[in-house]
């Protein structure tokens, strides 16, 4: 038997006509005996076709000049990212067009940073470099020439001394690392888009947790005065975390919950 | 039981009908035209992309300004925009242009609405939202629709907007805000009973207005 509380449940299944015969018919039997449901049903109509009476709006008249002002702003932009930004966005197109999985340039892209951040011919920071790109192939940029960069490469060369040269490559590093990190943010800026906003909030929770921990990292290593490149090992390897993190979803969209 | 018995059963084909108003359906032309349109815009075409522009251009801001109010609505349908036409180069044809839109400017006002949670709609607010076009109907309705559908958290003022407002079924809900099919009936079922609540005197004012009427 139908009472108030299937009212309840089952109101807006049948005034949108999801409701099967046969439960409708039943609740149209409490509907005849009893006078609140009758006004919960009664109400639950009035307030779908009001909702379904309310037009769209129109926007401001200059929304159409201030959209083409901004589209014109983000390709003079892009015009002016580093070349690390395009190779990426190339690389992303083949993935889509060949549905080549998301690892695969992942993996390779990782790789290229790699090769990319490292400092070139200077041992005391090579331990950053990759030990092997196999795999990497033809999206692979040569150290030097992915960044935007204007430090020319091997600008470390003039430097005064061992501990002068493993700073300025130490510093380089970080720069590059931080720059890959933004051109990556901003190739995810347009990929975000087309995510919901949970997704979107437990992925930039997961982005800011490796945040707080490069912070750490940087003021354990200014507590310390560290200035050996191995003590910067776990800063770099939270900023390839997110390094990593950012090209799978560059590439593969949101991360599924758990990675 | 709280009001003498009334037959509604036996009254509602006059006043009532639980048959939901239909919105014109997307036809073959509509999405023949679309591929053309996105062709065109991804040529960089100008004219192509004023005229998608126009075509989405009420649904887009009227979507944006029921869920983040009035202040950002411009702001956001700015946003949503930029998204569609740098966005153009990666749509598919895998879902309707019009389902891709709807989701991108879901997720940017949901994902604004979010960022700013203390941003939130109220009266004052509301008396700046441009008066909607009503068929028939006292303006003042709309208005406390509107009101009340402001007071709705984000959530359920997305799938009132897009089932009720915009008419789609939810099936095309779900697509459009990634959930299951159930997330959106049960989302539209607990939204409305709150609508039911906010609107109690209005609405129980419009059943003894009909009675009177009626009798």
């Amino acid at each position: 038997m139908i009472g108030c509380r299937d009212t309840d449940r089952l109101v807006t299944a049948y005034v949108d006509g999801d409701l099967d015969e046969r439960r409708s018919s039943a609740l149209r039997g409490h509907l005849r005996v009893c006078t609140r449901c009758a006004a919960r049903v009664e109400d639950e109509v009035r307030l779908r076709d009001a909702a379904a009476r309310l037009e769209p709006l129109d926007p401001p008249a200059d929304l159409w000049q201030a959209i083409d002002a901004r589209l014109a702003e983000e390709e003079i932009a892009d015009a002016q990212r580093g070349r690390l930004w395009l190779w990426w966005q190339r690389g992303v197109d083949v993935v889509r067009r060949h549905a080549i999985p998301a690892g695969a340039l992942g993996a390779a892209a990782a790789a290229a940073l790699a090769i990319w951040i490292a400092p070139s011919g200077d041992e005391p920071a090579r331990r950053h470099a990759a030990p092997a790109v196999a795999g990497a192939g033809e999206v692979e940029p040569a150290a030097g020439e992915a960044g935007s960069s204007p430090e020319p490469d091997g600008a470390c060369a003039g430097a005064a001394g061992h501990d002068e040269l493993v700073l300025c490559q130490m510093h380089r590093s970080d720069r590059r690392y931080l720059q890959a990190i933004e051109e990556l943010s901003a190739a995810l800026a347009d990929e975000r888009s087309a995510w919901s906003a949970e997704d979107a909030a437990r992925f930039d929770a997961a982005i800011a947790e490796l945040d707080r921990a490069a912070q750490d990292e940087l003021k354990r290593l200014a507590a310390r005065g560290a200035a050996s490149p191995a003590d910067r090992d776990p800063l770099y390897a939270i900023y390839r975390a997110k390094i990593d993190l950012l090209s799978q979803a560059v590439v593969g969209g949101v991360p599924a919950e758990g990675r | 039981m709280d009001d003498e018995p009334v037959d509604i059963a036996a009254k509602k084909p006059a006043a009532l009908s639980v048959v939901r108003p239909q919105r014109r359906a997307s036809t073959a032309a509509d999405q023949g035209d679309d591929a053309v349109l996105v062709e065109a815009c991804r040529r960089g075409e100008k004219r192509a992309m004023e005229a998608l522009y126009h075509r989405y251009k009420r649904r887009v801001f009227g979507l944006v300004t029921r869920i983040v109010g009035p202040g950002d609505a411009e702001e956001v349908a700015q946003e949503v925009f930029v998204r569609i036409f740098r966005g153009l180069g990666r749509f598919r044809g895998d879902s309707q242009l019009s389902t891709w839109i709807y989701r991108l400017s879901v997720n940017a006002a949901l994902s604004h609405v979010t960022r700013r949670p203390r941003h939130e709609v109220d009266d004052e607010a509301l008396a700046h939202v441009p008066a909607p076009e009503v068929r028939g109907t006292d303006p003042t309705v709309s208005q406390r629709l509107e009101q009340a559908l402001a007071r709705l958290p984000a959530g359920y003022r997305a799938v009132i907007v897009l089932h009720d407002i915009h008419g789609m079924n939810h099936e095309e809900v779900a697509e459009i805000l990634g959930c299951q099919v159930g997330t959106s009936k049960s989302q539209l079922h607990k939204a409305r009973a709150r609508m039911r609540e906010l609107l109690g005197p209005e609405l129980a004012a419009e059943r003894a207005a009909q009675r009177g009427g009626g009798a």
